[in-house]
C-alpha cells in the first residue's frame, strides 16, 4: 500500500513536471542591471570621389565647381572638431597650380559649426581648417544636437584659367580630414 | 518544420546583410578622412580686346598733299592654342568707306603690325572688306602658343594715302578684329 502511494506520487509529479515545461506561463522575474556607455567625442565625413571644374561662359573665365561635404561630429563639453582640407598632389607644377596660388574656395553655410570665412586661396603644404565645431556640439536628433544628419556645407572652387597653362586634363587631390575631442 | 524555419531565418540574416549597404549608398562613404578628386580639363582658348575704340586717321595738319593719314589701333590678346597641333592668327577685316573719300576697293587703306608674342604681319598689308587680313600668326609648337597672363599688346598702325580727289569730310570705315585658335 505504501508503495502504490509512493509510485502514485512519483507519477504525478512527473507529470506536472512536464507540464510546466510545455504549458505554463512563464514566471515573471524582475532584476535591474547598469547600462552605462562612454560616449567619446567623434566625427566621420564623406565627400565627393571626383567633381569636374568647368569653365564659365567667357574665354579665360575660371574653372569653378562646388562638391558637398557631408559629416557627423559629436564635441566633447570642453572639445572641439575641425574639418580641414589640404592639396595632396597638385594639377601641374606650373599652371594650372595649387601650389601656385591658383585655387580658391569659399564655403557655404555650414549644418554644424563654423565655416571658412571669405575666399581661401588652397594649399598643398598646411591643412586649412574649412570648419569649426565648438564644444557640447553634435550631429542629428535635434535638442542640443542639430536636427539634419549628417551635416553638410558646400565648398565652391574656383581654379585660375591662365593663358599660360598648357592644355591637357589635369586632377587634384583634395583630403579631408575631420578631428574631435 | 526545421526547413522553414531554416528558411526564415535566412531571409532575416539576407535583410540585415542588405540594410547597411544601402544605408552606406544614401550616406556615402563616411570616415575620418576623405579624399575628393578635382579634375579640370584646359581646351584651347583666345579673347580680343580693342584698347582704341575709335582711330583718328591725321595728316599732322598738313595742307599740302603727300602727308598720308596715319592712326595706330592698340589691341591686347589672350591665347592658349592647342599643345603639338594647335594654331592661332588675328585677323581684321574692315567697312567700307561710305561717300567720295578713300576706297578700301582701292587698296587705299593700309596698315603694318606689331605683336608681342606670335608673327605680325610682314610689311604693308591692305586692308580689305571682303576677306580677313592676317594681323598676327601663331605656328603650332610643343608646348602650344600662349600669350602672357595679363595679356599681349598688339598694334595695327593705318595708313591712308591722301589724294586730291578725296572729298573734304569724315570718313568712316568699322575694323573688326578676330582672334581664332585651334
Amino acid at each position: 500500500m505504501l508503495r502504490k502511494w509512493t509510485s502514485t506520487v512519483v507519477v504525478a509529479g512527473a507529470m506536472l513536471t512536464g507540464w510546466a515545461a510545455a504549458n505554463a506561463p512563464a514566471a515573471t522575474q524582475t532584476t535591474t542591471a547598469t547600462a552605462q556607455p562612454t560616449i567619446s567625442a567623434a566625427g566621420d565625413l564623406s565627400v565627393p570621389g571626383t567633381k569636374t571644374l568647368t569653365i564659365g561662359g567667357t574665354a579665360f573665365s575660371a574653372y569653378t565647381g562646388s562638391i558637398t561635404l557631408s559629416y557627423h561630429a559629436r564635441t566633447s563639453a570642453a572639445g572641439s572638431s575641425t574639418i580641414t582640407m589640404k592639396a595632396t598632389s597638385d594639377f601641374t607644377a606650373t599652371n594650372p597650380s595649387v601650389a601656385a596660388g591658383d585655387l580658391t574656395y569659399t564655403c557655404g553655410a555650414a549644418g554644424l559649426g563654423t565655416p571658412c570665412a571669405s575666399t581661401v586661396t588652397a594649399s598643398t603644404t598646411t591643412a586649412q581648417t574649412v570648419v569649426s565645431i565648438t564644444a557640447a556640439q553634435c550631429t542629428g536628433g535635434g535638442g542640443s544636437c542639430s536636427s539634419a544628419s549628417p551635416n553638410t556645407m558646400i565648398i565652391n572652387y574656383s581654379l585660375a584659367n591662365l593663358p599660360s597653362a598648357q592644355t591637357g586634363t589635369y586632377t587634384s587631390n583634395i583630403l579631408f580630414t575631420i578631428s574631435a575631442s | 518544420m526545421t526547413h522553414n524555419s531554416s528558411k526564415t531565418n535566412r531571409t532575416l540574416w539576407m535583410a540585415a546583410a542588405v540594410l547597411p549597404l544601402l544605408a552606406s549608398s544614401a550616406f556615402g562613404q563616411f570616415a575620418a578622412t576623405g579624399t575628393s578628386t578635382l579634375s579640370v580639363t584646359v581646351a584651347a582658348e583666345a579673347a580680343i580686346q580693342v584698347n582704341t575704340a575709335t582711330t583718328t586717321l591725321t595728316n599732322g595738319g598738313s595742307t599740302i598733299f603727300g602727308a598720308n593719314y596715319t592712326g595706330t589701333t592698340s589691341l591686347t590678346f589672350k591665347l592658349r592654342s592647342t599643345k603639338t597641333t594647335g594654331t592661332a592668327s588675328i585677323t581684321v577685316q574692315n567697312t567700307e568707306f561710305a561717300g567720295n573719300g578713300p576706297k578700301i576697293a582701292s587698296t587705299e587703306l593700309t596698315f603694318t603690325c606689331t605683336a608681342a608674342s606670335g608673327t605680325a604681319c610682314a610689311g604693308s598689308q591692305n586692308a580689305s572688306t571682303s576677306a580677313a587680313v592676317s594681323v598676327v600668326t601663331f605656328a603650332a609648337s610643343g608646348t602650344g602658343s600662349h600669350s602672357a597672363n595679363a595679356g599681349d599688346a598688339a598694334t595695327v598702325a593705318w595708313t591712308i594715302t591722301d589724294k586730291p580727289s578725296y572729298e573734304t569730310g569724315t570718313f568712316t570705315s568699322t575694323a573688326t578684329f578676330t582672334i581664332a585658335t585651334t
